[in-house]
């Protein structure tokens, strides 16, 4: 496995994520059904590395998980967005657009 | 006598961890299951279905432990603020009694004492939990310096006893905010999601079965594939469109 991630990634996993959440409260499989679907299964997330993502995102009062029955009836794990969250949501979505533009502009005239 | 050994021991941080572990055992477990009984509707075996959910998951108790820390951590600190609270209820308490009940001018200055030193620890866990983290740390620095400033001033000029008093406090005040900058400094960042960056993508012709190459090692502007409005997948996600 790669040691070296490259910066341009940092905080990317946590916009997605919160971007998921904002329709609707979900368990940590939905999420990554979701960002898979959403990208057209182009995007993957490495599964066991959502949950201390969203572990950490709690504990910074992003989102909040509570317990309830999902579909099949089994005890599942469901978080939802928090004000504090639409607000980092917004903060990490215009951070992204920046960068991402920058990119593009050099890409386009280097 | 049972009720009253299961409350106290659901009292108890170890127990409470302990539950919190079963909890983060409980919700990895339904993850893997479900994947499992995703691949198995998709046609898989049961063996299959099972290795292919592990392998996607990645090292399942790296993931528990991380989750575990991050939850103790959690923990750790709620019961901390709880626990100091506690004994800010408890000093005002004495404080105020000792101000009301004595007849003593010493105890009844002791008193006051004890009431300074909850408001002051009172005002201390204020400032963690509504100012440090939102002020940067130029701006932390600056009110340190300003609040110390006055504080000395005041001891040092001022010849009334109350506002000398009003100085000294100024001045704990100071080296508490600072302590908190300090210890702020000393903590791991919390901000940055280590275990969440591996986003991997999916590039045609590559062997996705190669963990090293899900990885991405470009910049993403340079990963294909691009949509027809040039969107990486990253801004076709966070993108409004449904």
């Amino acid at each position: 496995m790669s040691q070296s991630k490259p910066n341009l990634l940092q905080g990317t996993l946590s916009m997605l994520i919160l971007r998921t959440l904002t329709r609707g409260p979900l368990h940590g499989y939905e999420i990554v059904q979701r960002i898979q679907q959403s990208s057209d299964d182009i995007l993957k997330v490495e599964e066991g590395s959502l949950y201390p993502a969203l572990y950490r995102m709690e504990e910074q009062g992003w989102i909040e998980a509570e317990w309830g029955a999902s579909q099949n009836n089994r005890r599942a794990k469901y978080y939802k967005l928090t004000q504090a969250g639409r607000q980092q949501l917004a903060s990490e979505r215009s951070n992204w657009e920046r960068l991402s533009e920058a990119v593009r502009r050099v890409l386009r005239t280097a | 006598m049972k009720e009253i050994k299961t409350i106290l021991r659901n009292l108890s941080l170890f127990d409470r961890s302990r539950a919190h572990e079963h909890e983060i055992e409980e919700e990895l477990r339904f993850h893997l299951d479900m994947r499992a009984h995703d691949n198995l509707a998709s046609g898989m075996t049961s063996e299959e279905a099972h290795a292919d959910a592990m392998r996607r998951f990645g090292n399942y108790e790296d993931v528990k432990a991380e989750c575990h820390k991050i939850s103790k951590e959690r923990l750790e600190g709620v019961m901390n603020i709880k626990a100091i609270k506690g004994f800010i209820w408890l000093l005002l308490g004495g404080g105020l009694a000792m101000q009301l009940a004595s007849g003593s001018e010493d105890t009844s200055r002791a008193g006051l004492g004890f009431i300074l030193i909850a408001v002051v620890i009172r005002l201390f866990i204020f400032l963690k939990e509504q100012m440090m983290d939102s002020i940067d740390s130029r701006t932390n620095k600056a009110i340190v310096w300003f609040i110390l400033g006055c504080g000395v001033m005041l001891r040092l000029f001022s010849g009334h006893h109350a506002v000398m008093n009003v100085g000294i406090f100024l001045i704990i005040i100071g080296i508490l905010w600072r302590a908190l900058i300090f210890l702020r400094k000393m903590q791991p960042d919390q901000q940055r999601i280590k275990t969440a960056e591996q986003i991997m993508v999916c590039i045609p012709g590559v062997d996705t079965t190669a963990p090293d190459h899900y990885f991405i090692e470009e910049p993403l502007s340079q990963v294909p594939p691009h949509d027809q409005k040039g969107r990486t997948p990253v801004e076709r996600l966070i993108s409004d469109e449904e």
